[in-house]
Formats: C-alpha cells, sequence, structure tokens
C-alpha cells in the first residue's frame, strides 16, 4: 500500500519512523504466535534484509510541497467524516397511476457497491471448517499432529525479531495478509491432507494437464488355423424319394390340423368332448396290434402270391393249355368232341375220405370256386365235412379252409356278395360264412335245436335282396319243408315257406287215422327272371313249379321222373326251358307248363348233376355215376352226346358234380374220392352259331336264343297239330256211302 | 410271424423244385431260411439290394406305383421274391426240375 494513500486518509504521521512502530510489532508479535509456519518462515528469512533497505530509505519530497513552520505544522486541522451522503436526493418522487397522484419514493440506501466478490474461503474457526477438519483430523497419525506443534512452537519464538520494525498501517495489512496468508496456508495444508482419503475440489491448485495418447499404428496379424475337417457327403436323391417327402410332410400336415382341431373340441367343457377322449386313446392302443396284424397279413398274402408263383412253374404246361390248347384233331371230327384234363384239385384233409357234395363257381372272380365235403352215405356216416375256396391259380392247396362239423352238402355264393356263402348240413342246419372274417366260424347260423330242418339239408339259394338290403336264402330239405331264412342286423330269422305236399290221397295211419305224406324236397331252382318263381325237385321224382309267396298251391306239377331228381338247371338263354336229371339214368328238357319233356336223353347210369353251359344255348354237361361226363349239344345232335369221357376210374370212382365256368370253356367236376377235376372242352364242344351273312346282324345273345327256338320247333311241332276236321272229304265220303247204298 | 406265413413257407418248400426259402427282416437281417448258412446270407444282401433297386426304377417312373413282387428267371433258377418295407421274402425254385 503507498504511504501517499494512508497519509491521506489518515491524520496520523505520514513519514512515519521506526520509534512508534516497535509498539504495533509488539502487537502483532502475539498475534503472529497463531500464523502458521510456512509464511512466517519466508517473512522471518528476509527479516534483516528488510531492516536494512528500510534504513538506507530517503524521505522524497514532492518539489510543489509547501514548505510549512513547526508552528504549522502542529497545527490541528480536524476533519470530520460523517454517515450520510450529502449528494443523494432526499425527496424523490415518483407519479403513480394507481393512486394517480405523486408519491414520495424511499430514498436509496447510502451504499455504492463496486465490486462484489464471493468468498470461497472458509473461516478456519467457523463451525464449517470445523466440521471439515475435524473429518481429516481423524485421518491423519497421531505422529503427524506432534509434529505440526513442535514447528508451531519454533515458529513462535522466531517471528517477534523479524516484524517488530514495521510500521503500524503496515503492521495492519500485514496482520490481515497473515491472516489470509493463513488461511491460505491452512487449505493447503488441509489440500495436501485431504487428497488421498478424500476428493475435494482443488480450488487453488488446478492446472490443465493436456496429455497426448500414442497413435496406434495399423498392423497386419496373420495366423493360420487347422483347416475345418471335411468329410463328403452325398445322396441320391430321386423323384420317389422327393415325392415321399412331399407326402410325409403332407400326411403331417394334416395331422397336426386334425390335432389342433381335436384340441379345440376338448377345450369346449362339456361331456361331449371327454367321450371322444376315450376312443383316442383306445385308438392307440389299437393301433399297435392292428400294426402287427397288417404286417402279418401282408406276409400271409404275400406267401400266398409266392406259393402261387411256386405253382405256376410247376404246372406251367397245364396253364399253357388252359388258356391256348385248341385240340386240333377236331378239325377232322365232325361231330364229336373231347376233354382236356386239366388240375386236380385236393385238399389233404378230405382226400379220399370225403365225397365232394357241391361245387359253386364265385361270381365276380372266375378262377374262384367253393367246394364243400362230405358223404352221400348216410348211414356210413363221414363224420365231418368241409368247406374249401379253390383258386385256379394254387392248385395245390385251398385259398380258404372251413371245416364244419357235419357233412355239408350244399353250397350258394351270395351273387352280390361274393364273400358269403351259405351251406346246407346233414343235420338240418344251415350256416352264413363270411371269408372276410379272420375266423372259420360262421357269421350266422341256425339255431341247432327249434328253428332247423328236420332233415337233410339238400339245397341252399340266395335270392335277391329285399328292398331294406336284408338278404334272403332259401333252403329245402327232405323234412318235406322250404324254409326262408332272413339276415338282419340282428341276426338270422328263420320262416317256413311251404310244405311240399305229396299228390295222393291221405294213408290210413295207425288208430283209424289218415296221415297226409309229404314229398322229401331235393333240390330247388330259381327262375332266372322271376324271382318269385321257383322249381323245385322231389325224390319221389316229381317237379313243382310254385310261387315262393303264394305257397298254398303249385302252379304246376310235372311228372319228371320215377326217381329223385338230383339237379334242375334254366336254361341261360331262354327262361322257359330247363333240364332235369335224375337217378332214373335220364335227362329230360323241359318247357314250362308243358307236360310232355322236350328231350329225353338216357344214359346208362344215375345222373348226378346237369348243367347248361353258359356259352351256347344248346350246349349242357352231365356227369354220372360211372365216372362220365357227357356233353350234349342238340343243335348238333339230339339224341347223342357229343362228347363222352370216362374221367375216372369206372370201378372205383363216381363223379358227383359238374359245374361250367362261366367266363372260360372249362368245367370242374367232382368225385366221391374228394379229387375235383378241371377239364378243357375242346372247340367242338363249344361250337358258336355262325352269324347270317346277309340280313340284320345279331348280337351273340340273340343268335343263341334264336338257334334254340330253331331245335324246339322242330321238336314239339307235331304234338300241337291236331288236324281240324275236313268238311269236303267227310261230305264226299257221305256222298260215296249213299251211292254205295 | 404269423402260424398261417410259417405254414405257407413250410407248403412252400415242399413244392417241386423248390430250392429254398428266405424270410428277410426289415434289417435285412435272415431270420428263417431252408438253405445253408453262406449262401442265406449272400442272397439275402443280395436281393436286398437288387429289389431296392428295383423298387426304386418302379417308383421313379410314376411315385404313386410300388414295386409288388420281383422275378428273377436265370438258366438254372427262379428267384421270386416279395419284397415290402418289414420284411422280404425269397423263393428259389428249380423250375425244370
Amino acid at each position: 500500500m503507498p504511504e501517499e494513500g494512508a497519509e491521506g486518509t489518515t491524520a496520523g504521521p505520514s513519514s512515519g519512523d521506526a520509534a512508534p512502530r516497535t509498539s504495533v510489532s509488539k502487537s502483532h508479535k502475539m498475534s503472529a504466535k497463531r500464523v502458521p509456519s510456512r509464511i512466517e518462515q519466508s517473512v522471518d528469512a528476509g527479516g534483516d534484509d528488510i531492516d536494512s533497505w528500510l534504513k538506507a530509505k530517503t524521505v522524497l519530497k514532492p518539489e510543489d510541497q509547501l514548505e510549512l513552520t513547526d508552528v504549522e505544522l502542529k497545527e490541528e486541522h480536524p476533519r470530520v467524516l460523517v454517515q450520510g451522503n450529502p449528494q443523494t436526493p432526499l425527496n424523490v418522487v415518483e407519479f403513480s397511476y394507481k393512486e394517480r397522484s405523486y408519491v414520495t419514493i424511499p430514498a436509496p440506501p447510502p451504499l455504492q457497491l463496486l465490486y462484489e466478490l464471493q468468498g470461497i474461503a472458509l473461516n478456519m474457526y467457523s463451525d464449517e471448517a470445523q466440521g471439515v477438519r475435524q473429518s481429516i483430523m481423524e485421518d491423519i497419525a497421531v505422529e503427524e499432529e506432534e509434529e505440526e506443534e513442535e514447528e508451531e512452537e519454533g515458529e513462535g519464538e522466531m517471528l517477534p525479531e523479524g516484524e517488530g520494525e514495521e510500521g503500524e498501517a503496515e503492521e495492519d495489512e500485514e496482520e490481515e495478509e497473515g491472516d489470509e496468508g493463513q488461511r491460505e496456508g491452512d487449505d493447503d495444508e488441509g489440500e495436501e491432507e485431504i487428497q488421498k482419503p478424500k476428493k475435494i475440489t482443488n480450488m487453488f491448485n488446478f492446472c490443465e494437464r493436456p496429455a497426448q495418447t500414442f497413435i496406434r499404428f495399423k498392423r497386419a496379424m496373420e495366423t493360420q488355423t487347422l483347416p475345418a475337417s471335411r468329410l463328403p457327403l452325398g445322396d441320391q436323391v430321386t423323384q420317389y424319394i422327393i415325392y415321399d417327402s412331399y407326402e410325409k410332410d403332407f400326411a403331417a400336415k394334416e395331422e397336426e390340423k386334425e390335432r389342433e382341431r381335436l384340441a379345440k373340441e376338448r377345450a369346449v367343457p362339456t361331456g361331449l368332448a371327454t367321450a371322444a377322449e376315450a376312443p383316442v386313446l383306445l385308438h392307440k392302443k389299437e393301433k399297435k396290434i392292428t400294426d402287427f396284424e397288417i404286417i402279418s397279413k401282408k406276409m400271409v398274402n404275400s406267401a400266398k402270391t409266392l406259393e402261387r408263383m411256386v405253382n405256376q412253374n410247376i404246372f406251367d404246361g397245364v396253364s399253357q393249355d388252359y388258356r391256348n390248347y385248341e385240340d386240333p384233331a377236331d378239325d377232322l371230327r365232325e361231330k364229336e368232341g373231347t376233354l382236356l384234363p386239366l388240375w386236380k384239385f385236393s385238399y389233404e384233409k378230405t382226400f379220399k375220405s370225403h365225397t365232394v357234395t357241391d361245387i359253386c363257381w364265385n361270381p365276380k372272380y372266375y378262377d374262384l370256386f367253393a367246394v364243400t365235403y362230405g358223404s352221400f352215405e348216410f348211414m356210413k356216416g363221414a363224420p365231418d365235412g368241409a368247406v374249401c375256396l379253390y383258386t385256379l391259380k394254387n392248385p395245390s392247396y385251398p385259398d380258404y379252409i372251413c371245416m364244419v362239423d357235419y357233412v355239408v352238402l350244399c353250397i350258394d355264393i351270395h351273387p352280390q356278395h361274393p364273400h358269403l356263402f351259405v351251406i346246407g348240413k346233414s343235420d338240418g342246419n344251415v350256416a352264413v360264412y363270411n371269408v372276410l372274417l379272420a375266423t372259420s366260424e360262421p357269421q350266422f347260423k341256425s339255431n341247432s335245436v327249434k328253428y332247423k330242418h328236420g332233415g337233410i339239408v339238400w339245397q341252399v339259394k340266395w335270392a335277391a335282396d329285399w328292398p331294406d338290403g336284408e338278404m334272403v336264402f332259401y333252403s329245402i330239405s327232405d323234412d318235406g319243408f322250404i324254409f326262408q331264412w332272413v339276415i338282419t342286423s340282428m341276426g338270422m330269422t328263420e320262416s317256413k315257406v311251404m310244405p311240399i305236399d305229396l299228390d295222393i290221397p291221405p294213408c290210413p295211419g295207425p288208430e283209424g287215422t289218415s296221415v297226409r305224406l309229404k314229398g322229401c324236397g331235393r333240390t330247388m331252382c330259381f327262375h332266372p327272371t322271376d324271382p318269385l318263381i321257383c322249381l323245385i325237385g322231389t325224390e319221389e321224382g316229381f317237379i313243382h313249379k310254385c310261387n315262393i309267396t303264394y305257397a298254398s298251391n303249385y302252379l304246376f306239377t310235372y311228372a319228371a321222373h320215377r326217381l329223385p331228381v338230383y339237379k334242375i338247371n334254366f336254361n341261360k338263354f331262354n327262361s322257359d326251358i330247363f333240364i332235369s336229371c335224375s337217378a332214373g339214368w335220364g335227362i329230360k328238357m323241359w318247357e314250362d307248363c308243358r307236360d310232355e319233356p322236350l328231350f329225353v336223353f338216357d344214359l346208362r347210369s344215375p345222373v348226378e348233376d346237369v348243367e347248361w353251359a353258359p356259352y351256347s344255348s344248346t350246349v349242357f354237361g352231365a356227369a354220372t355215376s360211372d365216372g362220365r361226363v357227357h356233353i350234349f349239344d342238340v343243335n348238333v345232335d339230339k339224341y347223342n352226346p357229343i362228347c363222352s369221357q370216362q374221367v375216372v376210374s369206372k370201378k372205383r370212382n363216381k363223379l358227383t358234380k359238374l359245374a361250367f365256368n362261366s367266363y372260360l370253356p372249362f368245367i370242374v367236376v367232382g368225385d366221391i374220392r374228394g379229387v375235383i377235376l378241371s377239364l378243357k372242352l375242346s372247340p367242338n364242344c363249344r361250337k358258336k352259331v355262325k352269324p347270317p351273312k346277309k340280313g340284320p346282324q345279331l348280337t351273340n345273345t340273340e343268335l343263341e336264343v334264336n338257334k334254340l327256338t330253331t331245335i324246339l320247333s322242330h321238336v314239339r311241332e307235331d304234338k300241337q297239330l291236331v288236324p281240324p276236321p275236313d268238311r269236303e272229304r267227310a261230305e264226299e265220303e257221305e256222298e260215296e256211302a249213299r251211292h254205295h247204298g | 410271424m404269423a402260424a398261417e406265413v410259417e405254414e405257407t413257407m413250410k407248403r412252400i418248400q415242399s413244392h417241386k423244385g423248390v430250392v429254398g426259402t428266405i424270410v428277410v427282416n426289415a434289417d435285412g437281417i435272415p431270420i428263417r431260411t431252408t438253405l445253408d448258412n453262406t449262401t442265406t446270407v449272400q442272397y439275402a444282401g443280395l436281393i436286398s439290394q437288387l429289389s431296392e433297386k428295383a423298387r426304386s426304377v418302379v417308383r421313379d417312373l410314376d411315385p404313386t406305383n410300388d414295386l409288388t413282387f420281383l422275378r428273377v428267371r436265370s438258366k438254372k433258377h427262379e428267384i421270386m421274391v416279395a419284397p415290402d418295407k418289414e420284411f422280404l421274402l425269397v423263393v428259389i425254385q428249380n423250375p425244370t426240375d
């Protein structure tokens, strides 16, 4: 601080000497004791120099300074300092719009703000600083505190010498400076001490310290790893594999949809949903079983096919003949035909022990036929029977076998449902079998106690289904009744359709009663076009034409044979013509409602079976007990068979049944040794009518019908013609008589 | 294997000219045979390859079609194969016997 300033403001000694300063320095000494060590050290260090500099000082006087005398100098000029500001306006008014008048506003305070600085230093004795200090002090070790105290003491001793010569004003200022320095020092010290434990922003020792980091150089680094293991992966993808995977994908999607649908249904909490769950579980269980079944079924089918292949190889020659061989000798013979033996069918369990009792071709599969085994010698009693289905593709073994507890005498395969067949047994029962079922048990059977025939069931025949789909069949037995059997969903029910009455007066019975005798039914045959009309052949040799729905009396009765009628068969082309055979060696051809037969053939042996050929209206075949097969073609020969061939031994064997194949020109015949023989008809046996060269084109059926009609017209004409009475001739005769007379 | 299959295979074996029958399972392992071990293994291995190839021929021509049977006629034998996904039935027959 310059001395002039001090002189101007204070009336104190302007040219201050050393004398008054000492007193001040004493007071300063007292305060200096509290001054922190560092500042005082520096002050003390320069104490001597300052004294020397002060001694050498000369007071310079400005040139224009007044020269005053001592008196003048001693004269006192009092100067009064007042508080108020003389320049302050006293009565400032302002117009207030609110009050609409001038109002006095208070005078501004006597304060002039020249410079304002917010202090950042703390008074070391204030509570705030104490708090900070306290926290610092706690962290400082005890030793450091002791050192501080020693230093303070040392400083206290040194202070008084250095500062004693300074002036009063300077002392004050220095005191202030010392205070400030002290505070600075305090803070500095505090800073150093705090730095570690507590991070307080450094207000005083702040400096900017920029630093540049290293520039990272780009460097190319390369390493080589082990190559990834490679292996060639290949698969063949063909069209069908792609197709299959698509199919699988599609199936999976479908399944998912189905599952979602089920899940939705299940989400609906109803009784229905739980009911739907149960079958799902059941379905899963069943699936495992069916999988195994499906495989084993497939295996059985494959094995059967393989067996057929093996048989095809074995019977290769026969198979070729069966299809292709045409006897060339027929061209040389005009009328005669031959039979070519093909396969022999037999089943080991019925071979020799059983008789073939019936043969029936399957209506759907032309190469499949059913055979029943049993016996006609009921007194000897073959205990059991069997049903076998044979296919031409496997002559060595039946395709289907069903052993039956009684002798089976007849069979019929349902024309619309070729898997169903009905059999008639010697104990009077009938049974319906289903080939599709795994078991060999009958699907339906008659009640063996109450509802059955009282005698041998000689023939069973399917009739047309009822309008509501129920299947119906009829059976005829030697107990004198025809039964009707209806298969409903509940089972099989029977009803007696009609008794077979004998047209003879009642016989006298015991004790004067009269017994009306019944005929023994032996065979029946339905009309091919009218399903209600049926022909019944009896043991007595009659053939009755009757209507199934009105059974009270016969429509017609033919006194056909003198011995049992074995078979009746309608012509395949003309339903008015039928043929019958009998044990009485004869075959007779009949026309509807005509007493007399059209043709009579005597074969000199019981005729076991007779059947019209499916391919011609004039050809029929017959099997006789002496082991011969006869083929007739009335178009070729009206009196003798065109072929009569011994097919089994006359002495040891007998033929029992004969059946034409509906598709190919061959027949099968059964014998009493349980063997079925297939025979191919030579071309002469199946001559076809040549279509006329002129005239309209006719179908084969029409030609066949015409052929039969022509033949029949030759046979029946003279019977019909009764010559009318010739009147002219009679008159002439009368006249002659007169003349003579 | 169902009894019926076994019965049929036995019957096939009894037929004229049949040299042997082999039943191969889905894994290509022969489970029934009437031939000796070496021949059986050889037949089973080769025939299953052949039938697989034959199937791929049939199915490649028409994916909806499938192979059902395979017959190989040779100078000495006829090999009849019933190929299926789950099994393979093989019958070897000498048709000229």
